[in-house]
């Protein structure tokens, strides 16, 4: 009987939690729905015709709600005929992570299967300086970045964000760390049966792989498609930066589509995590048991 | 297996590694060393070497200090709560059994959407009229993010959108603990608590570690939100090494900036080491 209170008890707990954790994409898709005047009156400090039964004497306190007054598809509108240059910025974040994600799978995946099984002297060495690589911000790098980017050319195109991004090392820490935990027997088995160096790639770290690479794909998607610093200091032009600076400068005052951008902007992301979300679940567990 | 076998295998490995090697020297390893140089002189046209003047001036500037503190008090409150609050949650979600991959998939949720889609939701809470004031300062509102308790609005919004991750690596320690482990206490007459910390965390152990290194990346990652948040010039609280390289950066100030790159990778290179510490340890130990 008390085994099934505590049960209880955490399930509650666990699903407040949950609905903790997701208000605020709620919010954001649930707003989304509502007009710009809805929007405007809801959100501003100021006292307007429309929200001043809600306000205190000069100050009117944000009316966040999951339910909007009138269900309108005004602000969708909006974004998509009212804004061309919304589809173009969009177009340019894709043309950012798309080719960033490609990079990281075929850079990293043979790269952390070399350092799972090879028995190189110096490989730990090496691995480290990845994990210190890994955990530098990126600041670190600016200049020198920058100067690179300009040798090579490079610098006002996307290939700046995209060649560094490509190279991260945490795609072959995550792989890696996927690959030690694997149980050797696979590999033994499969060259007893005879299999060549190429043989056992294909038939057996492959497919084994699937849930790693999922996460790392889901991790490595979010991070470029979100990616506002990099883009900052090497896109000029305002027709070619991506939608994550835009959005990160549409300002109190262009309230009037701003969760309805919020929304679609998420959407590719949430997209590519249910399609790969329990691969990615399986991906991130195993990594961490050795 | 013969000589000539192996190394053909280790040169095909070699191979394999190939590309993302050069990547990172191109990319990472020699930007840095460049790095370490540009803070050694003292204007990139006249590059006369100026010893460590640069780093002196740095030091001696309130910004950096300040930057340099605030990191570091960030991460370290940061990276524990960050594996204590995961810690109890996977605990939770352990002894709830079915529903583990739902909610798994819900509390990965904030790490997936992208931090611009929910800046303006963090914002209208903590904003002079926001839903904080709203509950709790009706008279007296006040703008908190401009305020020393930013630091903590920081917290929580980091520990919302990067607990999910933890969560599923402790979640999957917790399923690889043989369940004979405990049973065995349990005959030998062991308590519950007891078998947490004798048991429990000593399996973990493994995990721990990479949640420690994920921990810290992210921590460092948090500077996104605090720009989108707050800009170049947050509160003095929230004024983080990042802002201040950028910042550099922007003003061409490049050799305080390398400079403070040094400084930051001494920083963390200290922090893996010590990470590196504790698996070289926990593995003496088995």
């Amino acid at each position: 009987m008390g085994r099934y209170i505590t049960k209880t008890i955490h399930y509650i707990f666990l699903i407040v939690l949950a609905l903790a954790f997701s208000f605020p994409i709620l919010v954001a898709v649930s707003n989304s729905f509502m007009s710009a005047f809805e929007i405007t009156n809801r959100y501003t400090g100021y006292v307007t015709p429309a929200n001043v039964f809600n306000a205190n004497n000069n100050i009117h306190f944000v009316e966040m709600s999951l339910i909007p007054n009138f269900v309108t598809l005004k602000q969708y509108f909006k974004l998509f005929f009212g804004s061309p240059l919304f589809l173009g910025l969009f177009w340019n974040s894709v043309k950012i992570a798309l080719p960033v994600v490609a990079g990281q799978m075929l850079i990293s995946a043979p790269a952390a299967y070399a350092f799972a099984f090879s028995r190189f002297r110096y490989k730990e060495f090496i691995f480290f300086i990845y994990i210190v690589v890994m955990l530098m911000p990126l600041q670190v790098s600016l200049v020198p970045n920058y100067i690179m980017a300009d040798t090579l050319n490079i610098d006002e195109s996307y290939l700046a964000i995209i060649l560094p991004g490509m190279f991260n090392p945490f795609g072959v820490f995550l792989l890696r760390q996927y690959l030690n935990g694997l149980p050797v027997e696979y590999i033994e088995a499969a060259k007893a049966d005879g299999a060549g160096f190429i043989r056992i790639i294909i038939s057996v770290i492959m497919p084994l792989l699937k849930s790693a690479v999922a996460a790392l794909v889901i991790l490595t998607f979010v991070e470029y498609w979100n990616v506002v610093d990099q883009a900052v200091i090497f896109i000029k032009d305002s027709t070619k930066e991506p939608l994550s600076v835009y959005l990160s400068r549409l300002s109190q005052e262009n309230m009037d589509l701003i969760f309805a951008a919020s929304c679609f902007y998420m959407l590719p992301t949430l997209l590519v995590f249910l399609f790969g979300q329990e691969n990615m679940i399986e991906g991130i567990q195993l990594s961490g048991i050795k | 297996m013969s000589k000539g076998l192996k190394r053909k295998e280790e040169f095909l490995f070699f191979l394999l590694a190939l590309p993302s090697l050069g990547g990172m020297m191109l990319f990472y390893i020699i930007p840095y060393v460049m790095s370490i140089y540009f803070s050694l002189i003292d204007n990139n046209v006249l590059r006369n070497h100026v010893g460590l003047k640069n780093y002196i001036e740095i030091f001696s500037s309130g910004a950096f200090t300040l930057a340099l503190r605030n990191t570091i008090v960030f991460i370290s409150v940061c990276v524990p709560a960050n594996i204590i609050f995961p810690l109890i949650i996977a605990l939770m979600l352990f002894k709830a059994g079915k529903y583990r991959n739902l909610f798994g998939a819900i509390f990965l949720l904030p790490l997936v959407v992208p931090s611009g889609s929910v800046v303006h939701f963090w914002r209208s809470i903590f904003t002079t009229n926001g839903i904080i004031n709203k509950l709790f300062f009706y008279d007296n509102p006040v703008n908190w993010l401009e305020t020393s308790f930013s630091g903590l609005i920081i917290i929580i919004i980091f520990l919302w959108k990067n607990a999910g991750y933890n969560m599923i690596l402790f979640l999957a320690g917790l399923m690889f603990i043989p369940k004979e482990y405990y049973e065995c206490y349990h005959v030998e007459g062991g308590g519950r608590i007891k078998a947490f910390f004798s048991i429990t965390l000593v399996y973990l152990a493994p995990t721990t570690f990479l949640v420690m290194v994920m921990s810290v990346i992210n921590s460092f990652k948090a500077f996104k939100e605090i720009y989108l948040l707050s800009g170049a010039y947050p509160h003095n609280s929230i004024y983080m090494l990042q802002h201040y390289m950028n910042n550099q950066f922007q003003s061409l100030n490049y050799q305080k900036l390398s400079a403070a790159s040094t400084v930051v990778s001494l920083f963390v290179l200290l922090i893996v080491a010590l990470l590196l510490l504790y698996n070289n340890r926990r593995h003496s130990g088995e």
